[in-house]
């Protein structure tokens, strides 16, 4: 963590070589939890890009009042669905490549839980990430969200019902 | 004490090992003695288990991803300069980026009004 916060600090001051270790570390999770929301590839690498310049510009804004990670999360988050929003006016609707013609998950079971969290909602498919993937405790995942943390769990609870329904 | 319903929907939080101590020693006093509730956290386990795995088998992310954030609208300064004039009102900005490719901009105003003269832009820029 405070490893973390010292590449901030220095990016903050625009040392590149600080945030070329800072890409390294998150790229790859803003990735993975833009896939999941997004389920194209293509727009969550835009995503990654825009959160990573963002990253880059606003350095010097970072509070220290959350992990940083938190604080790239609610970055990437607000890029992710600002590309939500413009799907769903349609505004893009050519661009979109389902995740599920990737060939990443090779096997047929695999494919099947790939399917299962792509057909939860949006709201339901990030919480499910960040609680089983990014470990995330559920007040900071209602911090990130701004939601309560009864939303938090309830939203986890019916993703985690329909989940089972699709797989066990 | 905790009934069944609150540890069933703290019992994701309770694995990925983030609950505070008391809650976590509520939740773990309670499964000891709840079989319902520890069928919840077997099911809960196993499916944490396929969505991480699921997510770890995502492509990775492509290298022009990282060459874009270098050299797309995320351009990284090397310098600049910026001049002006308090009585001409002039002010002039050169930025050197990475790319190579300078930007000038150029802010003139006489008597209050804002008069265009130079300007380049990047292409696709904002």
């Amino acid at each position: 963590m405070a490893h973390e916060r010292d590449l901030l600090a220095r990016v903050a001051l625009k040392d590149e070589s600080s945030f070329h270790l800072l890409y390294e570390e998150f790229a790859k999770r803003v990735f993975r939890y833009a896939l999941t929301l997004l389920r194209d590839q293509h727009l969550a690498e835009e995503v990654v890009q825009e959160t990573m310049t963002t990253v880059w510009s606003k350095a010097g804004t970072y509070s220290g009042s959350a992990r940083v990670s938190t604080w790239i999360f609610g970055i990437a988050r607000h890029k992710a669905y600002d590309i939500l929003r413009s799907e769903r006016k349609g505004a893009r609707a050519t661009e979109v490549t389902a995740i599920m013609d990737d060939p990443a998950p090779a096997i047929e079971r695999q494919e099947r839980v790939v399917a299962a969290i792509n057909g939860l909602p949006p709201d339901q498919r990030e919480i499910v990430f960040l609680t089983f993937y990014e470990n995330l405790p559920y007040k900071t995942i209602a911090h990130l969200l701004e939601i309560p943390e009864g939303t938090v769990k309830s939203r986890m609870y019916h993703a985690k019902k329909k989940l089972a329904e699709a797989l066990t | 004490m905790i009934d069944c319903e609150q540890v069933r929907e703290l019992i994701p939080w309770y694995l990925n090992g983030t609950l505070a101590g008391v809650e976590a020693a509520a939740v773990a006093a309670h499964i000891a003695s709840c079989t319902k509730c520890r069928e919840e956290l077997a099911l809960t386990l196993q499916l944490s288990f396929q969505v991480r795995t699921a997510i770890e088998d995502m492509p990775p992310v492509p290298k022009r991803v990282w060459d874009r954030v270098r050299t797309g609208k995320g351009e990284i300064p090397l310098g600049s300069l910026n001049l002006g004039s308090f009585l001409l009102g002039l002010s002039m900005g050169l930025s050197v980026t990475r790319r190579g490719r300078p930007r000038v901009t150029s802010n003139l105003r006489l008597l209050g009004r804002q008069v265009p003269i130079y300007n380049t832009r990047e292409e696709g820029g904002e």
